[in-house]
């Protein structure tokens, strides 16, 4: 008997593990139900939207959310990816496993928002907008600009948007290191000629090893130095006419005085290779004069922001930073939602007078006090007794970017020097020719990106190459005639149809 | 004629196997787990491949996706960059696999020398450390090394070279990737070796130095034969990711300059991925990858099974 | 024993060598402990090798460990290594058992599909949806169960497996043993060196996934540790590889009010990589020379 149960104990051995195998362990934690209508017409959404912060785990925790379920009756049951927001995005699109509310990455529908209506996934807001939400149809209404940048080229409203009326000056440039300025008896530079006088002084009479340093590639589309040619590094506009920067005429102008400053040593011999870091580090040893931004204290008290440049004294520059009405942070209502017209007032309630003041700047007496008739943040925002930073509190005791009617002002961290920077980059800037926020179509974003990565791929490489004189620059006819043939005209074609579309919205 | 030969030889292995079954049930039920696992968690889902023939829209799901036959490939294939993108690929790999593929078994065999063992339990784990730390520390401190102010232009320096950025050379983007490889994974890839040393019975050492021969020979007659099964099929392993390599450390330490050089196939998809987040397109680019590097895996199997007596099947 | 010249001299320079490159292997964990205690506007001025802190503060670990989040993380963790290695170590050994079986007759085409499964699989779409069709989404059990075995470690085992001389086992049939029992009381014994290996693989594996966690799960009180401070190394990233950086992060930075942010970053790696250094040298005891076979005659 024993040894018939010995040689049985293997194959028991061997089922329990193979059961193990389906049972799994622990199973913590139910899915809770979205769109529950419980007692009292309380109603549950559940909301898909990034969030990290140091301080809170999940917006449920933020004061503006819980006063906002106060105040309306509907509770949200946040659901933040943890990881790649987008492919989550996609992830929970292919399993069909949809929140009530998805905001930031809505717009990566795969075909676009259009198709997301199409295909019945979103809903299409127009007609709710029209009945349930005043606040924001006025917003909407308030410029034909900002009509354009909150519906699609097929008219479909297809989301709540994050809305500045304000045009908010631009947030970065290039500053200068003011007191070498005033030792050596220079004005703050307004024209490339005037930056190259200081360059060369700062390399010749202070000594400074790198008299300028670059920037991250991600902010070459603001144009810091090439828009001063009336060009921009990629696509733009004159006239409603669209042009693609490196094969225009004043392409060539513009790496003639970049490739004769680098050869002057007038900009980092590695700005190409230098990362943040490798920058912070030349900025804080007193290497560098004009520069982009600095975390040193020191070397911030006495930098101020340089205009954005141009080729002619008193000149406005026609490209640079653009900042759109519409910040983004889009939120779409999905049709898994029961109540759409519910969530729209819901969303209607971010445009209000009470609810702008409730998500710029939070809760009066706790986040903001009201002086002279304008708020002002406490010091739990500005000097946090637990050491946060202010953006950190920006996203507890308020949002700091969402689908409300933002105000860019409010940002506990803002100080006078910060405005007065943005004053300084804003002062020679009218950005007519960068483009407008336009959408591909699906079939032709997927033709475009094929032309385009080969492109972008050949003109940074090029670009970078005529700079540091390793191509001389006759070979420059050469280069766009190679561009050409990437079939750069089949994707400013494309460009085109799209700002056509734009501006027919 | 030639079918019923086929069909009697597939019966007769399928009564061999149920005869082997009833005999031996235990191993068979052993394997069943095994089995069920690769079946449920590799092959059921691996319906997916065919993405990378189809236009993939999450919303209409993977089977009812529109066919575009070989339009990815057909892209891949037509950029201007295709045969760069190739050969940097290829040269990576290969400098990895001459200089990164010895490099733990030397290290290994040096260690296992040192007589002191407290020295060699320690020298052992630090080794391994690099491993762990994160790639963009480690690209970090690369960055610095390699700078014109950095340690590596201090030692050209000193033996009468300029000072240059490294990372601006693309000629030596390729050698500083794979000596960073070798210097972050080398202690972790002795393990196994050392591992494979420690199985060695003490009695062949004994043996030999009876028979007169020094550490050398006995390194080259003992150790090396008996680590030589692991190193055979690590090697052959190591082919089946001939192709494979990485965008995250290459993102991290090059630049326009050095495409020449440092762009490979998975960076250049990444950067396309990043414009137009097209699915089917990354995953055809991976589909030619897995096949390249099966190939190559099951020819590297083949030369394995002619020269020496270990292979995989 | 006696031993030449030649031997002392390769001896010394072994030692040394090991020296050398030990302190190489060094120094990126090295600088990064340094970093963390270090305050960092002092550290971004400092040029060429970092061989002490600059400055000192413990205000990057107080923000760390501040994160609610940390400690359950850790269990979480700790859980999944244990637990998750222990059901890896079953099945690859169960695996690499009938895989090294000589005689086997489906040793060979179980190979070849298990090999295929390393090149070709489906990518990420439908495994996603596989694993919420089994009802195990936001469950620990799809951190465990889909990652069950890893080819490749399960190749190494087998190939060590094979390396058994045949005597061993062929004495323990004669006594009657199954395979199982031949599995556990030969076979297994024997090999400590790649079974230490192996766990030290799985264990390592589980220490720093976060991937799986970030997908399948959405209830923080389950989340492993590598995504908790993932998501605390992005919150504060400030020198961004991505090219699209958080315009937030560089207001920050403009208004100079978060100076602790990249300190956060190198506190955060030294909290999740010190552990894992201690496990090695538990693992270390199994690789001593001679620990397999005595000496089997005849």
């Amino acid at each position: 008997m024993y040894v018939k149960f010995k040689r049985m104990l293997p194959a028991i051995l061997i089922v329990s593990i193979f059961a193990g195998l389906f049972t799994g362990c622990t199973r913590s934690g139910k899915e809770k139900e979205t769109g529950t209508n419980t007692e009292d017409e309380k109603i549950t959404i559940t909301y898909f939207v990034q969030f990290s912060s140091n301080v809170i785990q999940s917006l449920e925790e933020n004061e503006v959310y819980k006063e906002l379920e106060k105040r309306t009756n509907i509770h949200v049951d946040f659901l933040h990816p943890s990881g790649d927001t987008n492919q989550a995005f996609q992830l929970l699109i292919a399993s069909n496993d949809l929140p009530d509310v998805i905001e930031l990455v809505a717009d990566r529908y795969p075909g676009g928002p259009d198709k997301a209506i199409a295909d019945g996934v979103y809903y299409r807001l127009n007609e709710m907008i029209d009945k349930y939400a005043p606040n924001y149809k006025k917003v909407r209404e308030s410029s034909p600009e900002i009509q354009r940048q909150t519906i699609t080229d097929d008219g479909n409203i297809w989301a709540f948007a994050s809305i500045q009326t304000d045009y908010e000056e631009p947030w970065t440039g290039l500053q200068i290191r003011k007191d070498w300025l005033d030792e050596l008896g220079l004005p703050i530079p307004t024209t490339i000629d005037e930056l190259y006088i200081a360059l060369t002084a700062f390399k010749n009479q202070k000594g400074a090893e790198v008299p300028m340093t670059w920037w991250d590639s991600w902010q070459d589309k603001f144009g810091f130095l090439i828009g001063a040619w009336d060009i921009g590094p990629e696509f733009f506009k004159v006239d409603e006419k669209v042009k693609y920067g490196p094969i225009e005429p004043a392409y060539k102008d513009y790496l003639i005085t970049m490739n004769k400053w680098y050869k002057e040593g007038l900009i980092d011999p590695e700005f190409f290779s230098r990362n943040g870091d490798g920058r912070a580090t030349l900025i804080a040893n007193n290497e560098v004069g004009v520069f982009n931004s600095t975390s040193d204290k020191a070397v911030a008290a006495v930098s101020r922001a340089m205009p954005y440049v141009t080729l002619v004294k008193g000149d406005t520059r026609r490209y640079g930073l653009k900042n759109f009405f519409n910040k983004g942070n889009e939120a779409a209502i999905t049709t898994k939602c029961k109540y759409p017209e519910e969530v729209v007032k819901w969303f209607d309630y971010h445009y209000s007078d009470e609810g702008f003041m409730l998500f710029n700047y939070g809760i009066e007496g706790v986040s903001y006090t009201m002086q002279d008739g304008k708020p002002v943040f406490t010091d739990l925002m500005l000097n946090n007794p637990d050491g946060y930073s202010p953006s950190d509190m920006s996203w507890v005791y308020k949002v700091h970017v969402g689908p409300y009617l933002r105000d860019w002002r409010a940002f506990p961290g803002i100080d006078d020097a910060y405005l007065e920077r943005s004053h300084v980059w804003g002062s020679t800037m009218d950005p007519i020719y960068n483009m407008p926020p336009i959408t591909l179509k699906a079939e032709e974003g997927t033709e475009f990106s094929t032309i385009m990565s080969e492109v972008k791929t050949y003109v940074d490489e090029m670009t970078t190459k005529f700079i540091i004189g390793e191509v001389p620059l006759e070979n420059y006819p050469q280069f766009v005639e190679n561009i050409k043939k990437m079939g750069i005209d089949r994707a400013i074609d494309l460009q085109q149809q799209a700002l056509d579309r734009y501006n027919n919205r | 004629m030639a079918k019923e030969m086929i069909t009697q030889k597939n019966k007769s292995f399928l009564k061999k196997l149920a005869k082997d079954i009833k005999k031996n049930y235990v191993v068979y039920l052993m394997a069943l787990p095994v089995i069920a696992f690769y079946i449920i968690f590799h092959y059921v889902p691996m319906y997916g491949v065919i993405i990378a023939f189809k236009q993939y829209s999450p919303a209409l799901g993977v089977l009812k996706s529109p066919w575009v036959g070989f339009k990815h490939f057909k892209d891949f294939f037509g950029s201007v960059y295709i045969w760069r993108l190739l050969r940097n690929t290829v040269n990576i790999t290969l400098n990895e696999l001459i200089w990164g593929f010895p490099a733990p078994v030397i290290l290994a065999l040096l260690i296992n020398e040192l007589r002191n063992q407290r020295y060699k339990k320690v020298v052992q784990t630090i080794s391994y450390i690099p491993h762990f730390i994160s790639l963009v520390v480690i690209c970090g401190i690369i960055r610095q090394f390699c700078g014109s102010g950095g340690i590596i232009n201090d030692i050209i320096e000193f033996f009468g070279g300029t000072r240059q950025d490294l990372l601006a050379k693309p000629e030596w983007f390729v050698p500083v990737y794979v000596a960073s490889g070798i210097w972050q994974g080398v202690g972790f890839g002795t393990i196994i070796y050392l591992a494979a040393l420690s199985g060695i019975s003490q009695e062949l050492y004994d043996a030999a130095y009876i028979d007169g021969a020094g550490r050398w020979k006995q390194t080259l007659h003992i150790t090396i034969p008996g680590i030589m099964p692991t190193i055979i099929i690590l090697l052959i392993l190591r082919m089946g990711s001939m192709l494979s390599v990485g965008y995250e450390k290459i993102l991290l330490l090059y630049n326009r300059v050095t495409y020449e050089t440092a762009d490979v196939i998975s960076t250049f998809v990444y950067r396309k991925g990043l414009m137009d987040a097209n699915y089917s397109y990354s995953t055809a680019v991976g589909l030619f990858n897995s096949v390249v590097n099966f190939a190559l895996l099951i020819l590297a199997n083949k030369l394995s099974k002619k020269f020496s007596d270990t292979s995989l099947w | 024993m006696k031993r030449s010249l030649s031997e002392r001299a390769f001896d010394i320079f072994n030692v040394l060598l090991m020296l050398i490159l030990s302190f190489m292997f060094l120094y990126p964990f090295l600088y990064v402990v340094f970093a963390s205690f270090s305050n960092p506007e002092l550290l971004v001025k400092h040029k060429g090798l970092l061989l002490l802190p600059e400055g000192f503060t413990l205000q990057g670990y107080t923000f760390v460990f501040r994160n609610p989040n940390i400690y359950s993380g850790y269990l979480n963790t700790i859980y999944y290594v244990v637990v998750g290695t222990l059901y890896n170590m079953v099945m690859t050994c169960l695996g690499a058992y009938v895989l090294s079986r000589k005689d086997w007759l489906l040793k060979t085409p179980m190979m070849v599909m298990i090999t295929f499964t390393m090149f070709f699989s489906g990518g990420l779409i439908p495994s996603f949806i596989l694993v919420k069709n089994l009802g195990m989404m936001n469950t620990r059990a799809a951190l465990i169960i889909p990652g069950a075995i890893s080819t490749y470690n399960m190749i190494i085992m087998r190939t060590s497996f094979m390396q058994i001389p045949s005597g061993l086992e062929e004495s323990a049939k004669l006594d009657g043993a199954n395979d199982l029992q031949i599995l556990w009381h030969v076979v297994l014994p024997v090999s400590k060196a790649v079974l230490a290996v192996i766990t030290l693989f799985y264990a390592v594996g589980h220490w720093n996934s976060w991937f799986n966690a970030s997908i399948y799960l959405r209830k923080r009180e389950l989340f492993p540790l590598q995504l908790i401070l993932r998501e605390i190394l992005i919150e504060n990233n400030t020198s961004a590889m991505l090219d699209n950086a958080s315009a937030q992060t560089l207001q920050d930075l403009a208004t100079n009010k978060a100076w602790y942010k990249e300190l956060v970053q190198y506190s955060t790696i030294v909290v999740s990589t010190v552990p894992i250094l201690f496990i090695y040298p538990f693992v270390q005891k199994y690789f001593v020379k001679g620990v397999m076979i005595g000496s089997i005659k005849g």
